[in-house]
């Protein structure tokens, strides 16, 4: 059976959501080791913000579903939807 | 709202006369567009007397609509050359609207040196000697006409930069605390104000009855509906409520569209020292307001009051744009620097993003460090405010800035600065920056909503794919918009919510009598934007003039480390409708 490995992410809440790092704002990522295989809806677990809160995740600035796979050295920003807006397509009314 | 008060400063007359029939149902941009597409020549010095400064209030505005209450300000630009309506808050479109004010029309122009106030109120519209306003800013302004007219009134006004038709100058409108903070900043419309002789209008609707509203229960529910979206949406009900515009600086910043250093990079290391997030703990710690409404009656309330260190008022919070022009496009990282230049453009009378793009490629030169804020407040003040030459080189804009100090990388389209999204990161917004025919310009067709919010559907930013439709939607939706008063920010809930969209022209319908429907104001927005890029092309605007500056198809951008690459041709087909 092969070892488990860990990966090193580095992770920033906004918003609302510092609040789950304890912080009012941060300015300085998190540094986490996390099991290399984990997933961004992992992760949000992880760090304990309930699902309904999370909308948008940057990973090294492209924006990724909740199922992306994390490896080792990315860089990840998480949204509220206050920042993020809704994950579900949408129907554009006017237009 | 059926008269129109014509102001000719040739002869210093006044006359009130009632809308022409080709006006009649318009209201905000569709009006003064029309107004300017019709009566001004489009070859015309935008400084000339052939020139014509139009201001309307919106369809909605001075009813109880949510969001209602915003002023478009139209005329041929000193800083694009082509047509151009610009947009403020405040409480004076409210006010015109009660005083039955479709459109101000200032035209002509009053002899050198003369500087007039215009006095409009219930049965009254007169001219008066201003001369004691001469080259004040627009704060001290505003408190010697007040000690006149009262803090109840709105007024209108330009500050030194208007006054020396420098083609960054602003319009600025007085907020509900009487200050002049809300501006109609962009392509120069000071400039034109200044060159009629007009320092301030003084808008006084005392006696006035709010605008008639023909069926007023269908009114009252449709602006129930509207308001009820507006609070249920996530970011008009909570984001700009609680961080205002500035909660885009972090999410910019992680999407790698945000311009640093003059557009040199896509992410600003210090991004979190500016962002919305933490202007609200200095605000909050400083005892300013943090939630705060621009006009009466808006339910967003994305406006802010910042305090200096001492805790004494100092501005209005800065906007997102005025926070990422002045901030990471100059290096900057003080929340405070950034705070008194905006104080600083509102009282000289300048468009916040104009000035910070100037600042950037003036770093760019050498001439100013990439950091200096103290510098940056020293130009300001002393060169610009003075009306000193670099003052005005640097007032005149952007690509006036680039061209005196010799720097190549000046990002302009139709010589109007780009605003706070890098076109190679999020191409729907180089889309509209290359097409708008306002010149560059976020507000036209602000595709951030898709490309990065998540608002009205989703299109990957990095991407060349349904970029030019999405554009081209989202332009026509926003000339619609903008003619009826109500606040773009009020697009995110109608792009996600067919019931918001609905009671915009539900609203319309019950206060006129009317029977529009959904294709009406699709119609609507597309007339706009063919009025207006028919007068640019008699202006001699050509397609090549929709193109953004080679840098952006030749630097890649980091992080993403891409360039622009949306083909001319596509770019030629945005408004093929
Ligand atoms: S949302 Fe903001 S800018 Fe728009 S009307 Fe309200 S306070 Fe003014």
């Amino acid at each position: 059976m092969q070892e488990e490995q860990n990966i090193t992410v580095f992770v920033k809440l906004y918003a609302i959501l510092a609040k789950y790092a304890g912080v009012p704002i941060m300015h300085q990522p998190l540094r986490l080791e996390i099991p290399a295989g984990t997933r961004l809806l992992q992760l949000f677990e992880r760090l304990g913000i309930p699902d309904d809160e999370v909308k948008t995740a940057f990973v090294n600035s492209t924006m990724q579903p909740p199922e992306y796979v994390l490896r080792e050295g990315d860089h990840v920003g998480i949204f509220p939807p206050v920042g993020g807006g809704a994950t579900e397509h949408s129907v554009c009314g006017i237009i | 709202m059926d008269k129109i008060l014509r102001v000719n400063m040739s002869s210093q007359s006044v006359k009130l006369e009632s809308i022409p029939a080709e006006y009649v149902g318009l209201g905000g941009r569709a009006l003064t567009s029309k107004i300017v597409a019709l009566e001004v020549p489009p070859l015309c010095h935008p400084l000339g007397p052939e020139n014509k400064l139009v201001i309307a209030p919106g369809l909605l505005s001075g009813t109880t609509a949510p969001c209602s209450g915003r002023l478009s300000v139209g005329a041929k630009s000193p800083l694009t050359g082509g047509i151009k309506e610009s947009n403020a808050g405040g409480t004076a479109a409210q006010k015109l609207a009660r005083l039955s004010i479709a459109a101000i029309v200032i035209e002509g122009q009053a002899p050198p040196h003369a500087l007039w106030n215009l006095l409009i109120a219930k049965n009254k519209a007169e001219l008066l000697p201003a001369k004691n306003l001469r080259k004040k800013g627009n704060y001290k302004t505003i408190e010697i006409l007040s000690k006149e007219y009262g803090e109840k009134v709105s007024y209108i006004t330009i500050g030194p930069a208007g006054e020396c038709l420098l083609s960054a100058a602003s319009v600025a409108v007085t907020d509900l605390e009487n200050r002049p903070t809300r501006h109609a900043g962009r392509g120069g419309l000071g400039a034109v104000m200044g060159s009629k002789g007009v320092k301030a209008i003084i808008v006084d609707d005392r006696g006035a009855p709010a605008p008639a509203i023909k069926n007023v229960e269908a009114f009252r529910q449709a602006a129930k509906t509207f308001a009820d979206a507006l609070r249920r949406h996530p970011i008009t009900g909570t984001g700009l409520p609680t961080y205002g515009t500035n909660i885009l600086t972090n999410v910019i910043n992680e999407s790698g569209g945000l311009p640093t250093r003059n557009f040199s990079a896509g992410q600003f290391e210090d991004a979190s020292r500016v962002s919305g997030e933490f202007q609200r703990e200095i605000i909050l710690a400083r005892g300013g307001v943090a939630t705060h409404a621009c006009h009466r009656g808006c339910v967003i309330r994305c406006s802010r009051i910042y305090m200096d260190k001492n805790k004494k008022y100092l501005t209005k919070g800065p906007e997102y744009e005025t926070v990422w022009a002045n901030g990471p496009n100059c290096g900057i990282n003080d929340l405070d620097v950034i705070a008194r230049l905006d104080r600083l453009y509102d009282d000289i009378g300048l468009d916040s993003i104009e000035m910070g793009a100037a600042l950037g490629v003036l770093m760019q030169s050498g001439f100013l460090r990439f950091g200096d804020g103290k510098g940056a407040i020293k130009l300001m003040r002393d060169e610009v405010g003075k009306g000193t030459p670099l003052g005005r080189t640097l007032g005149s804009g952007a690509a006036v800035t680039g061209q005196v100090f010799g720097v190549a990388h000046v990002p302009v389209v139709k010589r109007q600065a780009l605003p706070a999204y890098d076109p190679r990161a999020i191409k729907g917004i180089g889309v509209t920056y290359a097409t708008s025919p306002m010149g560059a310009d976020h507000t036209a067709g602000y595709s951030i909503t898709a490309n990065v919010l998540g608002a009205g559907g989703r299109v990957d930013p990095l991407r060349v794919e349904g970029q030019v439709e999405l554009s081209r939607n989202l332009q026509i939706a926003t000339a619609a918009i903008d003619s009826t008063g109500l606040c773009l920010f009020v697009a995110f809930p109608v792009l996600d919510d067919p019931a918001a969209f609905q009671a915009i022209y539900q609203m319309i319908n019950a206060q006129y009598g009317l029977s529009l429907g959904p294709d009406n104001i699709t119609s609507l927005g597309k007339a706009v934007l063919n009025l207006e890029r028919d007068f640019n092309k008699r202006a001699g605007f050509a397609p090549e003039d929709d193109r953004l500056p080679m840098f952006f198809e030749t630097e890649p951008l980091p992080p993403h480390n891409l360039v622009f690459n949306v083909a001319a041709r596509d770019l030629d087909s945005v408004f093929n409708f």
